[in-house]
């Protein structure tokens, strides 16, 4: 996770401060989190030259329902969504960014383990530990959010980040009930931080 | 009001649209990939329809008890229907739903308890890992064998060794690492695996530091099953640190490929085990939406349909009820060609005739009321007095004239029985007698001349009568009259001035030569005679000179009577004309005794002042003539100023405290020769009423308790001065 180059430390520190003064804004959430949902554990966002990283990881407390599904062999998918976008007072913010990231989570019975998909890059990890594999299922390390050159210098951005337990990817017969059952609609709020152009 | 045509157009368009939805929905629930994706969507789209419709229903329900508190017509069939349309809809949907929920239960929850299937896969499961638990014993000791090799050798040929023992136990990936999990060296059979080797998790690399080896099944991307083992190595000699081998034994291709099928199947059943419960609820819900849109589909249109029913119901009840309220006339809306369409062009047959047949009558009753106009109008210009009684003898029509000549307003008596009527009238008894004996009689035509004593006096009526058409419920009688008094009067009248006139010129000329003969014969003979002779002579001439004299005045007075009407008329007041002839009679111990009672207003009034002289001369010497010999006259005159609808005038009487008139007397009062007194011509008392006759007033006289009085009055100056233009003219 903390791939930081040296080039970017300087920012790195000064956005580390951030992240921590956002975890400590995100505790009464942790106290929250015995509720089925996503609460960011940690994050990271390096800010260089060549764009802007992020790296996160979402404490993840599955409905009982998800569990079992789980368990059944059902895939559960995740999406990870990070915006970019510049406020204005006077219209709508402008979106820069807008990345879906997607994971799924299956357990393999005859290996008796789970096994974390990433979609986007079609990587493949497995899992003794069942917590191990949804830390893994719910974090992302330096995924690239935006190109250095599309940041004005001198505007302010903000990065939003949330995640969403992903109903598209279920079976058929459980994206109906996803959509009735609350155990199924699994989100974090959105997580916001100010980004510097 | 929208076409009832459209509105059922945009129903089937509905309808279908309905349809074609919940046939997506159906096939969205059989897991059809295109429409599975658009499942949630058609819930959605479908519940919102579903939600309309519920809104839809409200509405009409609210409308429907609206109308049927405020008790519109057809609101009660209309609920009725409604209440049978719903109830016919809603209970053979809830048996279909009912049993078709349980069908679906059991059915789903059967197919998955096929024991002996999940049993099979289960064991093939269990068999498969048996298989890979037995390989992965194998794979740990050989492993383990291996990791010995490692013993004494440096980390600067662990590639040499790792290289040589990969190849001698036929594994796929052979690392060695630090028992951090550091990479010190490793041999793959793929190239990309030596750059990048699969390392093995944190907590298998804890357990293995801990002393414990970790055999495991992994599947490796897509390199398919492979069995991972990790085991503590010796480390280089001096070195403390101890090691970490992990080795990837590949899976032979087809055990990978049967494998990875029990594997497959077995997900796919537990995952179709686990889906059971949610397949059923989706069925369920589909279901339920399916039934609940038909259903409320069925019952908005129960509305729509009791509501096209009721409407010409509706109509025809507004209809009847104005018909019924005098809206002839009202026209319905056209309701088609069944049986409730034919009712309603009936209606409207039937409320255009009526309307046609009160405008008829309307038409007629104008007629009526234009002919009874016509008729009254010539009746009450008639002169006759015309009264017309029913069967039972209760007024019908009366007329004006009718009115003037009974003295009584008959108009506000009708439908009163005639001899009712009468009662007030006593005077007017004998005419109800004989329009009653008439009517009795049935004579269809009669003629009588009667005689009443009213207060007017004498009155003679000529009533012909006849009987009404009895068509139609009518009959009853019509009596015609005519106060033939003054006609009578003036026949009369006209007889004795006839006689007057030609006993004036047939005597009167014979009266002088007999005068002067018997002058002349005393003259002539008065010398010759002496004594006795002398005397006869004088007395019979004397005899003879004042029998001619007596007859002079007597032709005199005729000739009085006789002459024609030839009136001074000046504005007079009459208190003055009065007081002047009074005055004269007051005179001397024996004259009459005469009291004045005269009205202070007495307005002037157009008269011929030296008549009404000669008529209170007559009234009074009549007075005085009739007074008994020995007896002191005694004689009130008086004035008013009457001013009634009937009368406008002055009001002269003259009474006495005489014997009175006889009965036999009063009749003919006013006529010649009608006298009880020993002097006089007999025609004092004709001669006042050709007076007040020739002012157009009235004379009556009447007996009082103590005496007669006789009541002059004439009209103001309007008719007069009518009169004497009439009289110019001519």
């Amino acid at each position: 996770m903390n791939t930081r180059t040296p080039e970017a430390s300087a920012f790195a520190g000064r956005l580390l401060l951030i992240a921590m003064m956002a975890l400590a804004g995100f505790a009464p959430s942790l106290a929250a989190a015995e509720r089925p949902g996503f609460v960011l554990a940690e994050s990271d966002i390096r800010n260089d030259d060549s764009g802007v990283y992020l790296s996160a990881r979402f404490q993840v407390r599955l409905s009982d329902e998800a569990e079992v599904a789980l368990e059944s062999g059902v895939p559960l998918g995740l999406d990870l969504q990070v915006r970019v976008i510049r406020p204005r007072w006077w219209w709508w913010d402008a979106e820069l960014a807008d990345l879906r990231m997607q994971r799924e989570l299956r357990f393999h019975a005859l290996s008796r383990r789970y096994v974390v998909l990433n979609n986007d890059t079609g990587e493949r990890r497995t899992f003794f530990r069942r917590d191990a594999a949804i830390d893994a299922w719910a974090s992302t390390v330096g995924e690239r959010v935006i190109g250095g050159g599309q940041l004005e210098s001198g505007e302010q951005y903000e990065l939003e980040l949330r995640a969403r337990l992903n109903p598209d990817v279920l079976p058929h017969p459980l994206r109906t009930v996803a959509l009735v059952s609350p155990e199924w609609r699994l989100a974090s709020e959105w997580y916001t931080w100010p980004l510097d152009g | 009001m929208r076409h009832p045509r459209a509105g059922s157009v945009f129903r089937v368009v509905l309808c279908l649209l309905l349809l074609a939805s919940l046939y997506l929905l159906s096939m969205a629930t059989q897991h059809s990939d295109l429409f599975g994706r658009l499942h949630p969507w058609l819930l959605m789209v479908n519940s919102a329809a579903l939600v309309a419709l519920v809104v839809l229903i409200a509405y009409n329900l609210w409308r429907l008890i609206a109308q049927r508190r405020r008790g519109q017509a057809g609101s009660r069939l209309t609920v009725r229907l409604v209440t049978m349309f719903v109830v016919l809809a809603v209970v053979p949907v809830t048996v279909v739903y009912y049993f078709s929920v349980q069908f679906l239960d059991r059915g789903i929850d059967s197919w998955f308890d096929e024991r002996t299937e999940q049993q099979a896969v289960e064991e093939a499961l269990r068999l498969s890992q048996a298989s890979f638990d037995m390989r992965k014993r194998e794979l740990l000791d050989r492993t383990q064998r291996s990791a010995l090799d490692l013993a004494d050798v440096p980390d600067g040929l662990l590639p040499l060794t790792l290289e040589r023992l990969r190849n001698q136990d036929g594994a796929a990936e052979i690392t060695a690492m630090r028992s951090s999990g550091r990479i010190i060296a490793t041999s793959a059979r793929a190239p990309d695996a030596v750059i990048l080797p699969h390392r093995p998790e944190d907590d298998v690399l804890l357990q293995v530091r801990m002393g414990r080896p970790y055999v495991g099944l992994d599947p490796i991307d897509d390199e398919g099953l492979h069995i991972r083992v990790l085991v503590p190595a010796p480390g280089a000699l001096g070195t403390p640190d101890q090691r970490i081998l992990q080795v990837l034994y590949p899976v032979s291709p087809r055990v990978n490929d049967l494998a990875e099928r029990v594997q497959a199947a077995y997900a796919r059943y537990q995952e179709v085990g686990y889906l059971s419960r949610p397949l059923k609820n989706t069925f369920t819900i589909t279901l339920s939406l399916v039934l609940l849109l038909s259903l409320l589909f069925a019952v908005w249109s129960a509305f729509y349909a009791a509501r096209r029913l009721v409407e010409p119901v509706r109509s025809l009840a507004e209809g009847t009820a104005a018909v019924a309220a005098g809206d002839y006339g009202r026209q319905l809306p056209p309701a088609g060609n069944d049986e409730l369409g034919f009712l309603v062009r009936s209606f409207n047959d039937m409320s255009r005739r009526v309307a046609q047949a009160r405008d008829e009558a309307t038409r007629s009753q104008a007629q009526v009321e234009d002919q009874r106009a016509y008729l009254e109008t010539v009746l009450a210009r008639l002169s006759s007095g015309v009264l017309a009684l029913d069967r039972a003898g209760n007024i019908r029509t009366c007329n004006r004239a009718a009115d003037q000549i009974l003295g009584m307003n008959l108009g506000s008596h009708d439908g009163k029985p005639l001899v009712m009527v009468v009662k007030r009238n006593p005077h007017l008894e004998p005419f109800a007698a004989l329009v009653a004996r008439r009517m009795h009689g049935q004579e269809a035509e009669w003629r009588e001349q009667i005689s009443l004593f009213g207060p007017q006096g004498r009155q003679m009526l000529t009533c012909s009568g006849a009987t009404l058409p009895a068509a139609h419920g009518g009959g009853g009688h019509v009596i015609v009259f005519d106060d033939v008094t003054t006609l009578i009067q003036a026949q009369r009248d006209a007889a004795w001035g006839e006689v007057a006139r030609r006993l004036a010129h047939e005597i009167k000329n014979p009266l002088t030569p007999i005068q002067l003969a018997a002058e002349r014969l005393r003259r002539k003979l008065e010398p010759d005679l002496q004594g006795r002779d002398a005397e006869v002579l004088e007395r019979s001439t004397q005899t003879i000179i004042q029998q001619v004299d007596a007859m002079k005045a007597m032709v005199n007075a005729f000739n009085e009577y006789a002459r024609p009407p030839r009136l001074d008329l000046a504005m007079g007041d009459i208190n003055g004309i009065v007081q002047q002839v009074a005055d004269l009679y007051r005179g001397g111990d024996d004259g009459p005794r005469i009291e004045l009672d005269l009205d202070g207003a007495l307005p002037g009034i157009l008269v011929d002042a030296g008549r009404i002289r000669q008529l209170l001369h007559n009234l009074i010497k009549n007075a005085l003539e009739a007074t008994s010999a020995g007896e002191r006259c005694r004689l009130r005159l008086s004035t008013v100023h009457r001013q009634d609808e009937r009368f406008n005038g002055i009001e002269i009487q003259v009474r006495d405290r005489g014997p009175g008139f006889s009965d036999d007397v009063a009749e003919h009062l006013f006529e010649p020769y009608v006298t009880t007194k020993v002097k006089g011509t007999g025609l004092g008392m004709p001669i006042v009423k050709k007076i007040v006759e020739e002012h157009n007033g009235s004379i009556t006289a009447e007996n009082l308790a103590d005496g007669a009085c006789v009541t002059v009055r004439l009209p103001m100056p309007e008719l007069v001065a009518v009169e004497r233009s009439a009289e110019g003219g001519q």
